[in-house]
């Protein structure tokens, strides 16, 4: 099988993952539950893994690091703590499910900058237009759907001179583009620990530059004899027993990042990305979404085949023992802003684990499914 | 004999032993006796008498926020140290 959907899911994961994985769960209790040696030794691990994502994000201190169980849980923390029930939200047309949902729940009233696909100018024009009448912005720096890259630097400039507080979703550049939290001053930065940064499931990072409002209330190992959370980061936001197996697993990974660098992930995987669009540019009656400047589209490719469902092009390729996506991905204003929101697209997404190899592979079977019609 | 300079939580204290260790001064994380925080659980870090103003020093450096610091005897029982 080679896997090309990455940007759901790391298959391939670094070297040490899943053993960092078996230790934890042979060795390793709850950090703060205790002081003997299995609690000190998840504690040990967990720290270590706050500092790790703190040298990757430049994030101030290790304590802004709060550990979630996926980017959706960090997103619901962020939105929940910025936004009043009903407030005015500007969003970008690139937005995910995890964004678009909980301001949903709130009645949030949405303000939607788009423009065209990879158009960054026309964005951030409209986004400009929109700022004033916002209280706060949400954000997604890449669109899981095409893999556009926002100008997410330049967003966080307008909205620090407008005095807005920014969220930003890293689901899909944690691990590949460089992020510098400091720098851009966003109030929160939420990602997953399961895709660029190659964890396992149920990992996820809620970078805060100030405190929130916690999601869940229960036992932080802190401050027992009160009934509120502490209002001290991260024992605010971490309620309940921590995912120490899965903590374990990324810091495995991101020993991995520290090591050999975002930029080398990112090189990587635009080469890859450049091999499979170059391939499938010649294949008959597909409609390819291809950036073709590097900076503007990170490891993600969408397709839309002519003559057959995205769903027929997706089943066929597995079969064909190809992984991709098809569908809307969970994120119906990425499709309605393209125009694609009646067929969805056929999703193919990279990793650096993938080779050369595996891509003209794909690219053949491709060929020859929408050669049959 | 040891003293305990209390931090807000686990991760507070885990950042203060390595702040301190990178200045050379010797300190473990630790779970405080319940007597010395009324709030409940609370860990800190455990540092050698002769090092308390080091340690202090290095944390007031690096902006760390520490609480309240306790001498500890070796029967467990704690007195305040005023800083």
């Amino acid at each position: 099988m080679i896997y090309l959907d990455s940007a759901a899911t790391s298959l391939y994961k670094p070297e040490g993952v899943q053993l960092a994985v078996l230790d934890a769960i042979n060795h390793m209790a709850s950090p703060g539950r205790g002081s003997h040696a299995p609690a000190m030794a998840a504690a040990e691990c967990c720290y270590n893994c706050r500092e790790q994502l703190s040298r990757l994000f430049h994030v101030p201190s290790p304590e802004q690091v709060v550990f979630t169980f996926n980017a959706t849980h960090g997103l619901n923390i962020a939105i929940r703590s910025l936004v009043r029930p009903g407030g005015r939200v500007l969003v970008s047309g690139w937005e995910h499910n995890a964004v678009t949902r909980p301001l949903h729940a709130l009645g949030a009233e949405l303000l939607v900058a788009a423009g065209e696909l990879f158009s960054p100018e026309e964005f951030l024009r409209q986004a400009a237009a929109k700022l004033p009448r916002a209280e706060a912005v949400v954000c997604t720096h890449v669109s899981n759907v095409f893999g556009y890259v926002l100008p997410i630097g330049e967003l966080a400039e307008l909205c620090r001179r407008a005095g807005k507080p920014l969220i930003i979703d890293a689901s899909q550049s944690a691990g590949v583009l460089d992020l510098d939290f400091a720098a851009l001053g966003a109030e929160f930065v939420a990602m997953p620990g399961h895709k660029g940064l190659m964890g396992p499931q149920g990992t996820g990072v809620l970078l805060c530059k100030n405190s929130a409002s916690p999601l869940l209330y229960g036992g932080s190992g802190s401050e027992s004899m009160l009934q509120d959370m502490p209002e001290f980061l991260p024992d605010r936001l971490e309620a309940g027993t921590h995912n120490v197996a899965g903590i374990a697993g990324l810091s495995a990974a991101l020993r991995y990042l520290l090591e050999h660098g975002t930029a080398s992930v990112r090189a990587r995987e635009r080469e890859l990305l450049e091999l499979l669009a170059g391939g499938l540019a010649e294949a008959e009656g597909l409609r390819l979404f291809y950036a073709g400047a590097a900076a503007l589209q990170s490891g993600v490719l969408s397709v839309l085949p002519e003559h057959m469902s995205c769903e027929a092009l997706g089943e066929a390729l597995d079969r064909a023992g190809i992984a991709v996506r098809s569908g809307l991905h969970c994120a119906p204003l990425a499709h309605r802003s393209a125009g694609t929101a009646a067929t969805g697209t056929v999703r193919f997404s990279v990793s650096p684990f993938n080779t050369p190899r595996q891509l003209d592979r794909a690219v053949a079977e491709c060929k020859k499914i929408l050669g049959r019609g | 004999m040891h003293d305990i300079i209390l931090c807000r939580s686990m991760t507070a204290a885990q950042r203060a032993a390595k702040i301190l260790q990178r200045a050379g001064v010797f300190a473990s994380v630790t779970k405080a006796p319940q007597s010395a925080n009324p709030g409940g659980c609370t860990y800190g870090v455990k540092v050698g008498e002769h090092n308390l103003d080091r340690a202090l020093a290095a944390l007031r450096n690096a902006g760390v926020p520490f609480g309240r610091v306790y001498a500890l005897y070796p029967d467990g029982a704690l007195r305040e140290v005023g800083v």
